[in-house]
């Protein structure tokens, strides 16, 4: 098990490694931002001290190895356009992006968990069929349109949400969020629906046919023949089976959510980290630019690695397939 | 699939009828992209016929050609005076008419200047410091200049004529743009270009992922490795994080968008052909390919390939689908395709703007198509997926 962990952990250094190398590379290619930071009336002198003090006169490896040293310090450069550190726009933003993403990330498993449970259960029902064309369009829809859409609804013509930016916030517990007024929530309630829906429609999928499969399996039939009462089946042997593949979908959803949210801040307005990114990259603010592509592998791979752990001691079976690659 | 023939093919997707529809909206999709420029009523990307009086025209709007003004200066002796179609009639002491001569033109508007002394137009607006005066939609085209006392014998004045704006029997079927592009020829247009790149995207894709497939499976060993840690790599993070990587780097643009979906889509193939191909690999009739000695470019392109083609089929389906959403999305964040040659994303962006003023028609219709679009091929890659798979088939 210790080994397995220590492997997962290299794996996804190494991992987040490559992916900054790959951004920082390709962010050194667009351009040299002496040209953008640097007004055209400098002299030549200024011009070379600048560059200097920016460390741009360093080879390209210097430069990325001197970036690692300071972001493992917790220093990710000074923003071009804010002329402020990246790390302190970081967190400051985080929250919102944060609360949005949980928000979002609750509503689709409580709403999708008995959805595709029921469709699982009763595929022929009338209900069933409309949780399938439900989650059928859900996966479908672009969610920059879906958002907008949802904004003209609940918005404009029925205007029950408020729309655009955060709400009020508040502070308890030391913790500064929106959720703590209902202001807050009444503008997260939509962009978190909005994030949520394409994970949703996937998760209630999933779920249906990982019940359709359970409950056609052997352990299940005896169950019944057994005479054991038909809730009790459904609970403790249907149920538990079928959301074994779920916590996986989980944990990768709930880094795409984080990477989906880029869509959901940009329609809603969101004062978070994606709507940032973007900013970012329509003005070629290099440092943020690489602090937030990084940050975001890094939290994805983070979720992955302790998705992959969970999954371990949720399912035996995986366990035991561990132990006897290593033997 | 590999046990049927082509008729007994048709014939089992036949069978689910919801299969057709969505088969007869993505032929018919692709017909329209193929033909947009016979089926579109206007070229939305000619930059000329774009008018500002067209623009965010509501649904079923016909378009009003702009008005055009006309200056005339007038001299009026003995009550007698004419100018470019326009004539004066007098029509009693102190009265004077002034209209055109052809009665069916329709004049927007009339204003007369430098009137002399004491001499007013009837039913007119004047101007508060000024001599002039306005008359809003004169009947028949015609104002009357009257004056208390009789009219000079001859005098002089300017008039400056509006016609109204005559239809011109185009009309705006969905409505239009900001820039008074006509939405439906910019929506087939825009399926054009959807079409195009998810094509092209998931085609090429196809194809580099299925031969890294094919090196993988055949050589094994390290160069296995390299190639399914990296496909590996690539499908651990979100297809929008790839593609926003990939365009922060390279900039906007079509063939960029196109590389952007590529370089997230080649993994699915590469994992997918290397499975069934390994599956393959073990199978006799490679055995007797390679008794003959057949070249190994001939075994894996001539024997293997061809049978590990039907999952690939599903998916390139799938992924056109999802390239083309991924394009949306990308271009709605603004780091797509130009404005000047929208995409389907493009528009629905261009509306972002307008749906708070409650000109809903400019976002709503091509994000409409466009769902249309997307769930149609979905359900024909899911129709096909079934089909392919054995345990639903027996």
């Amino acid at each position: 098990m210790l080994s397995f962990l220590i492997k997962r952990i290299v794996q996804s250094i190494f991992v987040v490694l490559l992916l900054s190398m790959v951004v920082f590379v390709g962010v050194w290619l667009i351009g040299n931002p002496a040209d953008v930071l640097i007004s055209s009336e400098a002299t030549e002198a200024d011009r070379l001290a600048a560059i200097k003090a920016l460390g741009l006169d360093q080879p390209l490896w210097k430069q990325y190895l001197l970036f690692l040293q300071n972001a493992v310090q917790g220093d990710w450069g000074t923003s071009f356009v804010y002329k402020e550190p990246v790390t302190d726009i970081l967190l400051q933003r985080m929250p919102a992006s944060i609360e949005l993403a949980m928000v979002a990330f609750f509503m689709a498993i409580f709403i999708s968990i008995p959805a595709g449970l029921y469709a699982g259960l009763r595929p022929e029902a009338k209900l069933s069929r409309g949780i399938m064309a439900f989650s059928l369009v859900g996966v479908s829809i672009p969610s920059f349109w879906q958002g907008m859409l949802l904004i003209i609804t609940f918005g404009l013509l029925i205007p029950i949400f408020a729309v655009g930016d955060r709400g009020e916030v508040a502070t308890q517990f030391g913790i500064t969020t929106s959720l703590w007024t209902l202001d807050g929530w009444n503008h997260i309630v939509m962009p978190a629906f909005s994030l949520a829906l394409l994970k949703m429609s996937l998760l209630i999928r999933v779920i249906r046919a990982s019940t359709v499969e359970v409950s056609n399996l052997d352990f299940v039939k005896f169950a019944y023949a057994k005479g054991t009462r038909s809730r009790k089946v459904v609970t403790r042997h249907i149920f538990r089976n079928a959301l074994i593949p779920v916590v996986t979908i989980i944990g990768i959803e709930l880094g795409n959510l984080l990477a989906y949210g880029v869509i959901t801040e940009t329609v809603f307005s969101w004062p978070g980290l994606g709507k940032l990114l973007i900013n970012s990259i329509k003005v070629l603010d290099r440092p943020m630019i690489v602090a937030q592509l990084v940050y975001t592998a890094l939290l994805f791979v983070a979720i992955n690695f302790i998705v992959d752990v969970l999954y371990t001691f949720i399912d035996p079976r995986v366990k035991a397939a561990i132990g006897k690659r290593q033997s | 699939m590999s046990n049927r023939t082509p008729k007994e093919f048709l014939k089992q997707f036949g069978e689910n009828r919801i299969a057709i529809v969505c088969l007869a909206i993505t032929v018919g999709f692709i017909i329209c992209a193929i033909f947009a420029p016979l089926i579109a009523p206007s070229n939305p990307y000619d930059l000329e016929r774009l008018q500002l009086t067209d623009s965010l025209l509501p649904v079923g709007s016909k378009q009003i050609a702009p008005s055009q003004e006309l200056r005339l200066d007038v001299n009026v002796i003995e009550g007698v005076g004419d100018a470019d179609g326009f004539v004066t009639t007098p029509c009693g002491d102190g009265c004077l008419e002034f209209g055109p001569t052809d009665v069916n033109v329709d004049i927007g508007s009339m204003e007369i200047r430098d009137l002399p002394d004491g001499v007013t137009v009837d039913g007119a607006k004047k101007h508060p410091i000024r001599n002039w005066w306005t008359v809003i939609a004169p009947e028949n085209g015609t104002v009357s200049i009257v004056s208390d006392t009789p009219l000079p014998r001859s005098f002089a004045f300017k008039a400056i004529t509006e016609t109204t704006g005559l239809e011109t029997g185009f009309t705006f079927y969905l409505g239009s743009d900001g820039f008074g592009r006509d939405m439906l020829s910019a929506i087939i247009y825009g399926i054009r270009i959807s079409i195009l790149v998810g094509i092209a995207a998931a085609g090429t894709a196809m194809v580099i992922g299925t031969l890294l497939g094919l090196i993988a499976a055949w050589f094994g060993g390290a160069v296995d490795s390299i190639i399914m840690r990296s496909v590996d790599f690539m499908l651990g993070f979100p297809s929008l994080l790839v593609g926003l990587v990939v365009l922060a780097v390279l900039g906007s643009g079509i063939d960029k968008i196109i590389f952007a979906v590529i370089a997230v889509q080649w993994a699915y193939y590469a994992r997918t052909t290397r499975s069934v191909a390994l599956v393959e690999l073990n199978k006799e009739y490679v055995e007797a390919a390679r008794c003959q000695r057949f070249s190994s470019t001939r075994i894996m392109l001539r024997h293997v390939l061809p049978n590990c083609l039907p999952p690939l089929i599903v998916l390139l389906t799938l992924n056109v689908a999802s390239a083309i959403s991924l394009e949306a999305s990308l271009s709605f964040l603004g780091m797509g395709l130009p404005l000047t040659e929208p995409s389907l994303g493009m528009l629905i962006a261009n509306g972002y703007e307008f749906i708070f003023s409650s000109k809903y028609w400019v976002s709503l219709y091509p994000g409409l198509v466009l769902l249309i679009m997307i769930i149609a091929m979905n359900l024909l890659g899911d129709r096909l997926r079934d089909m392919n798979n054995p345990r639903l088939n027996n």
